[in-house]
């Protein structure tokens, strides 16, 4: 069984459905989860935390079937929530060492675990102070150390650089990294973001409108992409169409006259270049399709829209 | 921001399963214990304990010795003898400043969390509702109790050690009054710690939630006294909570000088199940608050 496994999971708000019917399964590793405001990242988040109970489907966490082990799976789960979290009047350390006795641990385990991670967040100085003199980016070091302060097996961490400067977002990513790929913690990033996920993801879950729309390794991802093109012509759009099906190449028509173009392992690209003089034009853009995650996130949308 | 390679280690420790909800009972102790208005509030109600240590000491010294100055001048005073209604006059004149207090330690006790969206960190433990809640009402009750059933047993305590004379067989006599101060205690604590707790559960801030349960208290009160007079029936006070509260205090202690509730034809089972009702529905509504976030 993999480490998280999703079947049929449909959750709905009202008459509004925020996740429908979506199965995949995931392997330990760092994973993305992107897609648009709205998608139900977060939906899907909470509903792995079990604040949500689904109308339809199962969720299994490392074996656990949700909500019947709800409290299990919350002892192997670390939660960084995307909103700002804030105990006004209580410093840092008390706050961790309140946290990390809910989870279960003695007075004594929890203080020294909360100096501990506060130390690995950079909050050394700091973490004395009432939490309301804290800055926005202090409040996410907070909240991501109590996430990893009982040692979880999984961390969920819901848009983690949201509010940090540039600076600050480079220091957490690089923490995500660390607590991560060295400590082998699997997380789980859901972001905006999307070159953070590139960065850092091994595999990515790419949601819109509560559908899935790719799950899966990042790298088979990229490499499905060989011998892909974007292509638009100056004229004749329509001939050099035709030289493409008559070719036996493969091709989805995109907005504003691009053609992406997946050709056949038997030809190479400089026969595009031969469609286009017998079609009587010029080649005008010609680009390796799917460069980056951006590219190929927009064009699944606009994939899942058409 | 240093990254600390060697400072971050799994944790290796042993996690406890049980008795959650007595972290969330401490963490509240000590959030409230610490604030300078709790304190003065504590103080404010220390001083009718103090009063009664003192009263105790001087009855039963006066009592005790024939000869002493003031045995006269106590002796005449009614209101100073120490018996059984000296417990019931002091949970009751503790109750407003009990009110007072939980009005403090408890209107902020769940609305604070969910102000600040802590719900979020907290529920993603292992945590339930019901720890939460429990910890959360424990912790306002117990506050409550230290305000008049623990100074009670104290008194009694000191009114036992300054008698002369008396045996170990004597302890024995304090029994019923205990049980007496506790049911009354329980009457006054738990509907008000219930009560403010659940309005914490349902308004959204502090002030929201002192502001509504004064005006609640103000607005059940003064609804009794306008039917008692529109009806020409004193039987209309018993919907005020206070009166109730009062009336059954004085049932459990078995007190019946108030003339006041002379001119009622009261039910004793009555006012009990209108408290324990009120009680019961606000505890319903905190658990459907507090496990709609939990549980979705």
């Amino acid at each position: 069984m993999a480490l998280i496994d999703v079947e049929n999971l449909k959750v709905s708000y009202g008459d509004f459905v925020a996740i429908d019917g979506i199965s995949f399964s995931l392997e330990p590793g760092v994973i993305g989860l992107i897609g648009p405001n709205g998608a139900g990242k977060t939906t899907l988040i909470r509903s792995f935390l079990g604040f949500i109970r689904p109308q339809q489907g199962k969720i299994y966490i490392a074996g656990n079937e949700l909500p019947k082990d709800i409290l299990k799976v919350r002892a192997i789960v670390g939660h960084m929530p995307e909103r700002e979290v804030v105990s006004p009047k209580v410093t840092a350390v008390s706050f961790l060492v309140y946290c990390g006795r809910l989870v279960g641990m003695s007075y004594i385990d929890a203080l020294e675990r909360s100096h501990e991670v506060l130390n690995y967040v950079g909050l050394q100085e700091a973490r004395y102070r009432p939490m309301q003199t804290y800055s926005t980016g202090m409040l996410q070091r907070v909240k991501l150390a109590q996430s990893i302060l009982h040692d979880p097996k999984i961390l969920i961490l819901d848009e983690p650089t949201n509010g940090l400067d540039p600076d600050g977002r480079l220091e957490m990513l690089q923490l995500i990294k660390e607590i991560s790929v060295q400590r082998g913690v699997t997380t789980i990033l859901s972001t905006h973001l999307l070159p953070d996920v590139q960065n850092l993801c091994s595999q990515v879950v790419v949601l819109n409108k509560g559908k899935l729309v790719f799950c899966g390794d990042l790298q088979s991802l990229f490499e499905s992409k060989v011998n892909h093109y974007e292509v638009s012509v100056q004229d004749n759009e329509d001939l050099f169409m035709e030289e493409l099906t008559r070719m036996g190449i493969q091709f989805e028509v995109l907005p504003r006259g691009i053609l992406s173009v997946k050709l056949p392992d038997s030809l190479t690209r400089e026969e595009l270049f031969h469609c286009a003089k017998r079609a009587n034009t010029i080649i005008r853009m010609f680009v390796p399709a799917g460069g980056d995650l951006t590219t190929l996130f927009q064009s699944s949308l606009v994939k899942e829209e058409v | 921001m240093p990254v600390y390679t060697f400072s971050y280690r799994p944790f290796e420790g042993k996690y406890l399963r049980h008795f959650r909800w007595w972290v969330v009972f401490l963490e509240e102790v000590r959030l409230w214990n610490r604030a300078r208005i709790f304190q003065l509030l504590a103080l404010l109600g220390l001083l009718q304990p103090i009063a009664r240590f003192i009263q105790i000491i001087m009855y039963n010294a006066a009592m005790q010795d024939p000869n002493h100055p003031l045995a006269p001048v106590i002796r005449s005073v009614v209101w100073l003898k120490v018996d059984s209604e000296l417990y019931y006059h002091f949970i009751r004149l503790q109750a407003p400043i009990v009110f007072l207090v939980l009005l403090y330690v408890g209107a902020g006790a769940i609305c604070a969390d969910r102000k600040n969206r802590l719900w979020d960190i907290y529920f993603s433990k292992p945590i339930h509702w019901y720890d939460y809640l429990t910890g959360k009402i424990f912790a306002v009750a117990f506050c409550g109790y230290c305000l008049t059933f623990i100074p009670s047993i104290l008194l009694m305590f000191v009114d036992y050690a300054t008698k002369k004379n008396s045996t170990w067989i004597d302890m024995f006599s304090y029994i019923p009054i205990m049980g007496n101060s506790f049911l009354f205690s329980s009457v006054i604590v738990i509907p008000t710690a219930l009560g403010i707790v659940c309005a914490s559960s349902v308004f959204p801030t502090e002030n929201i939630t002192v502001i509504s349960v004064v005006t609640i208290i103000i607005a059940n009160t003064s609804l009794a006294g306008l039917l008692s007079n529109f009806m020409r029936d004193m039987n209309y006070m018993q919907i005020s909570f206070p009166v109730a509260i009062y009336f059954m205090g004085q049932k459990i202690f078995d007190v019946d000088r108030n003339i006041f509730f002379r001119t009622m034809d009261v039910n004793a089972t009555w006012m009990f199940m209108y408290i324990f009702l009120t009680s019961l529905i606000c505890l319903l509504i905190c658990i459907l608050q507090v496990r709609k976030a939990e549980r979705g």
